[in-house]
């Protein structure tokens, strides 16, 4: 695997304020990279930093060798940066092929990759219309559709999916999804399933500092399993849980959400005595999920 | 899909400007902002150009208006051969650094502040990005002042065919010194356009800090006389000597303007390459 995303000790700073503090990580290419963490934790300030948009006050980043914002980047890496807009003067096909202009397409041929991206959100029928006449779900599409263009290796999505309904932002994971073996994605989101869904690693910034770098499915002979389940009030299935073999530890980080801790060396089918427990029990389950959530596995203590 | 090779800083600084001339032509601000220029123009020829070149064309009115424009400054005026371009060059060098720096505010500014500039900086260069749009806004100033040009020198072929030549040559020695005259107010929004985050407030910080610099440095000059050296840095300093010359002479005072350009733009790509976007 090729590195492309490297970080030494990098800082960023605004006036008193530390947005970054001496960040050290190496990101490879390959399956789609989690940005995650609470706001002011700092990740707009990492992405505008990849990007070129703003420079460090102290350490070294590069992307595939070079600085951010180098020529030699143009047309391998590109991103979605939160917030920022189309020019509402100029129709979406026009915006688009000036951008694929700029990345070395012909006048004919950006007018088609325009297209392309387009069909990729599903917005073919926009290509005309002028970025005021778009709700703004459909604005972001077009957003991502701009940094689709032509044949990047690395993709930066800030927030992709904010402010799109459960459909689309469907849509968009399923897209990132299928194009996650064309180029490397580095997503931002405050949604942990969705994270959970595309991401391999996950890359944890809280206060400026990363807490977490990790892949998201360990591979220690400690296991854990997350059944999400109702149970009447009155009963409390957190012992019955402890007496399965091998299990080490249970505990309920919030309401019908039971986490199990276990050696899978001792007890390598736990799932199916589980399962079996529950029915015996009468309880009716609704997910189960070998390992933790994402949301449990950045934010619990255990 | 193969990868593309990007264009070079070159065609980039192309590419975008020849977008400068897709934003004026084929968007509806562009084109309102052509029709009210040419709606502006069309009464200043009408009303003015045409009347005035009628009388400057009476038998013996030249001499006497000679004394009266020698008075105020403007005895070489009267110099020009075609009587039609002596009025179009006294309003195109007043109006036309007014209108330049209205027109080319917007270079950088709004795209900043709307964010558009991030989804440039990750295919272009920002130098690709500044000069490219400063060329854009230098053609389309071209192309205003050709435009104006054309319908100048079809008036004075409408009045007397018989000036061709002289017309001819009027337009293109006036044509070339009033490219030379945009040139450092369009590099001055540039810089001011780069500065700030929107064109309005760029226009306004532009009038301001050209106004209180030329009342600083007379100021100064008065106080110490070499100080008047430093009202070189304003554009428009040469418009008073080129508005007193004639013909091919009026290029002497080109120095001037095309400095103050490549200060203008070393000062405007220095806040581009700095800023954070």
């Amino acid at each position: 695997m090729s590195l492309i995303v490297q970080c030494n000790d990098l800082s960023k700073q605004f006036g008193s304020k530390h947005a970054l503090r001496g960040l050290d990580f190496e990101l490879y290419e390959g399956a789609p990279i989690a940005l995650v963490g609470p706001n002011g934790a700092g990740k707009t300030t990492l992405f505008s930093i990849l990007c070129g948009y703003l420079q460090p006050t102290k350490g070294e980043v590069t992307l595939f060798g070079h600085q951010p914002g180098s020529s030699a980047l143009f047309g391998k890496v590109s991103a979605l940066p939160q917030d920022a807009q189309l020019d509402p003067r100029f129709a979406i096909a026009k915006q688009l092929g000036f951008y694929a202009q700029l990345q070395g397409f012909s006048k004919k041929a950006a007018r088609a990759e325009a297209e392309r991206v387009l069909e990729l959100v599903e917005l073919k029928e926009v290509l005309d219309e002028k970025p005021g006449a778009l709700s703004h779900g459909m604005r972001k599409r077009v957003t991502i559709a701009q940094a689709l263009i032509g044949t990047p290796k690395l993709v930066m999505l800030d927030e992709p999916t904010a402010g799109l309904d459960p459909r689309n932002a469907r849509n968009i994971r399923q897209m990132v999804a299928e194009l996650a073996t064309e180029a490397t994605f580095i997503i931002s989101s405050h949604n942990l399933n969705e994270l959970e869904r595309l991401s391999q690693t996950v890359l944890c910034l809280e206060h400026g500092k990363i807490s977490q770098h990790s892949a998201i499915s360990s591979k220690s002979s400690t296991g854990f399993l997350t059944v999400q389940m109702d149970v009447a009030d009155t009963v409390d299935p957190t012992l019955i849980f402890h007496n399965l073999p091998g299990v080490s530890a249970v505990t309920k980080p919030q309401r019908s959400e039971y986490v199990l801790q276990y050696d899978m060396n001792e007890s390598p089918d736990l799932d199916l005595q589980l399962l079996r427990c529950i029915a015996e029990n009468g309880w009716s389950y609704h997910q189960l999920i070998k390992g933790k959530t994402l949301e449990e596995q950045l934010f619990s203590n255990a | 899909m193969e990868s593309l090779k990007p264009p070079s800083t070159l065609a980039s600084i192309g590419i975008i400007a020849r977008f400068e001339l897709v934003r004026l032509f084929q968007t509806t601000r562009g084109l309102l902002s052509i029709a009210a220029f040419a709606i502006v123009w069309y009464f200043i020829f009408k009303e003015l150009i045409y009347r005035a070149a009628q009388w400057v064309s009476v038998p013996g009115f030249r001499e006497s208006m000679s004394d009266m424009f020698g008075q105020i400054g403007l005895a070489n005026l009267l110099q020009w051969p075609v009587a039609e371009f002596v009025m179009f060059w006294l309003f195109a060098l007043l109006l036309f650094p007014i209108l330049t720096v209205m027109i080319t505010a917007d270079q950088t500014s709004s795209d900043r502040s709307r964010g558009t500039l991030r989804f440039l900086t990750l295919r272009a260069t920002r130098d690709s990005i500044f000069f490219g749009r400063f060329l854009g806004q230098l053609i389309i100033q071209c192309l205003l002042i050709g435009g104006l040009l054309l319908a100048t020198f079809a008036m004075a072929m409408w009045n007397n065919s018989d000036n061709f030549s002289f017309a001819l040559t009027s337009a293109i020695i006036m044509g070339t010194n009033l490219l030379i005259v945009v040139l450092p107010f369009t590099a001055m929004m540039a810089f001011f356009s780069a500065s700030v985050r929107s064109s309005r407030l760029a226009v306004i910080v532009a009038i301001i800090c050209w106004g209180f610099s030329l009342g600083l440095i007379n100021y100064l000059a008065m106080k110490i006389p070499p100080f008047g050296v430093l009202i070189n840095i304003l554009p428009g300093t040469q418009l008073p000597d080129l508005i007193q010359a004639n013909d091919w002479a009026t290029l002497k005072h080109a120095w001037l303007p095309l400095l103050q350009t490549l200060g203008f733009l070393l000062l405007g790509r220095t806040i581009v390459q700095r800023s954070s976007l």
